[in-house]
């Protein structure tokens, strides 16, 4: 599978995908379907593990919703595909982790994204903006997750001014894991992909679950669901050979060899 | 209009001044009065920003005004239809509102603070919620504290009554800025001037959005916008706003805004 404005490397057990649309790596509706059926080929190979979305270049991330294809008439609530604008962020079940390599700036929905992402990584120069306010419209992903990913205050300082913010401050703030210096942006995220292969996938895709699963549900509800069997991917974590193997190397002093059952 | 309140129009703002010496307290009756002027404020298409501050530097608000609660005025009594302060619980309140810290924010007068859009404190601004140590409890950082900060930090500004500074509020993300005493007003104001930049029907529709993705997963929140059912956010897209703002950045100029 193959877009003019997507390059993908696979690289073992990691799929590294990179957008290329000059000049500034928006998105419209028929890059955003094919970037879906990326995500849902990564989600649905049992030989990958771990996805790096970034960038290329070094001036732009992702400058979001491209407004040319909405001046030619793609709608605000259209179809972007089964996984949402840019493939992962509505993906259903997609139990792996997702990696963004924020090479440039994150503008609108480019920025949006990252909300959805399971980790962030920064360029030192990378900024961080939503600007609809100022074009007279509203975030949508920002608008539900900031309010519950910050505090109110920094919240609506993120969706309301439209302001400009450096990478360190969104680290500052917990949406971002770690800021280094340009040159250095695969390799982090290369080295966090090797780290993530480390744990067991049913390890991973029970955390995804779960956290997906409980948003919005209380305390004793979450042990009351978990302890009704809600979960397949939990559940299939519980009764791996995974998990006696883990028990077992570690008894040993030796590295698991993970089998994905 | 109570003689403990100050409403003045600077343009669209509409700034509001509690001045009620000598702790600034707000009994149900000017609570009442306060939310008053938030629906004059909501409902006047030409005010978009509302800054709340406190007269003096001493005082934001030293909170319930315990010489009413020595009167009889119960703890879930009628504070009015904007709730404590007038803003807190106002329905369709779709506008920022902006309080400046001028000085001590307790109890209460510290509560509402967690619904306000944006915070500005002076630099000798102090916050605190003294309610364990007289035998009551919060209401409003009950309920919101332990979903904006960590359980233990929620846990230690909720029950141990110690004061904290506008830096520390800062640093927890519930204050947006700290500012030399005597300049919270002014800060404001210019925090204002930047948010009428933004197109109105803009603002309206995060703040309704915002309100009614609040106990909602990610993925029912876009069920929810897909519904169509959402009136601001519905207004903002079909908006003639929403093509001046697209016209105006392909031509590289300042958008008009209409509100409509």
């Amino acid at each position: 599978m193959m877009s003019e404005f997507l390059q993908l490397e696979r690289r073992g057990a990691v799929l590294e995908i990179t957008l290329n649309r000059p000049k500034a790596n928006t998105i419209d509706i028929p890059l955003s379907l094919e970037l879906g059926r990326v995500f849902a080929e990564f989600r649905d190979d049992p030989e990958l593990r771990v996805a790096i979305m970034t960038g290329a270049g070094d001036r732009f991330y992702s400058a979001g919703w491209d407004l040319n294809a909405v001046a030619e008439g793609e709608e605000y609530i259209g179809d972007f595909g089964e996984g949402g604008f840019a493939g992962f962020p509505e993906l259903k079940d997609l139990n792996k982790p997702v990696i963004c390599a924020v090479n440039g700036m994150a503008v609108g929905a480019g920025f949006e994204m990252l909300m959805r992402a399971d980790f962030v990584i920064a360029a030192e120069h990378a900024e961080f903006l939503l600007p609809e306010v100022r074009i007279g419209i509203a975030p949508d992903i920002g608008t539900f997750m900031l309010p519950k990913l910050l505090t109110r205050q920094r919240a609506m300082e993120v969706l309301m001014t439209g302001r400009r913010f450096p990478a360190q401050r969104m680290a500052d703030w917990g949406l971002v894991n770690q800021v280094v210096p340009g040159p250095e942006l695969m390799t982090a995220a290369r080295a966090l992909a090797d780290s993530l292969l480390k744990a067991a996938p049913l390890s991973l895709a029970a955390i995804k679950e779960v956290v997906n699963a409980t948003e919005t549900t209380t305390f004793a509800d979450c042990y009351a669901r978990l302890r009704n069997d809600t979960w397949p991917a939990f559940r299939t974590m519980l009764d791996s050979d995974d998990s006696v193997e883990g028990a077992k190397a570690f008894g040993e002093g030796r590295s698991p060899n993970w089998v994905g059952k | 209009m109570s003689e403990y309140l100050h409403a003045v129009r600077n343009g669209e703002i509409f700034e509001i001044t509690l001045d009620k010496p000598k702790g600034n307290a707000v009994s149900a009756a000017l609570s009442r009065e306060m939310g008053k002027l938030f629906v004059e404020f909501r409902d006047d298409p030409s005010l978009r920003v509302a800054i709340l501050t406190g007269a003096g530097d001493r005082f934001f608000c030293g909170g319930w005004d315990l010489n009413s609660v020595a009167e009889g005025e119960e703890y879930t009594g009628d504070f009015g239809e904007g709730g404590f302060g007038g803003f807190i619980e106002l329905p369709n309140l779709n506008k920022p509102v902006i309080c400046a810290v001028n000085g001590y924010a307790i109890g209460a007068g510290f509560e509402m603070l967690l619904r306000s859009d944006f915070v500005i404190a002076a630099e000798n601004a102090q916050f605190w919620l003294p309610e364990a140590q007289l035998g009551v409890a919060p209401d409003v950082a009950t309920f919101l504290l332990p979903k904006l900060l960590p359980r233990q930090k929620a846990f230690e500004i909720l029950m141990t009554g110690r004061r904290l500074s506008g830096q520390e509020l800062m640093d927890l993300g519930l204050v947006n800025a700290v500012v030399p005493q005597g300049e919270a007003v002014a800060a404001a104001r210019d925090l204002a001037q930047e948010l009428l930049k933004a197109a109105p029907l803009s603002l309206a529709a995060i703040k309704e959005a915002a309100e009614l993705t609040e106990g909602l997963t990610f993925a029912e929140s876009y069920a929810s916008l897909r519904s169509k059912e959402w009136p601001a956010f519905m207004a903002m897209l079909e908006s003639n706003d929403a093509n001046e703002g697209a016209k105006a950045f392909l031509e590289g100029r300042e958008p008009q805004w209409t509100g409509q």
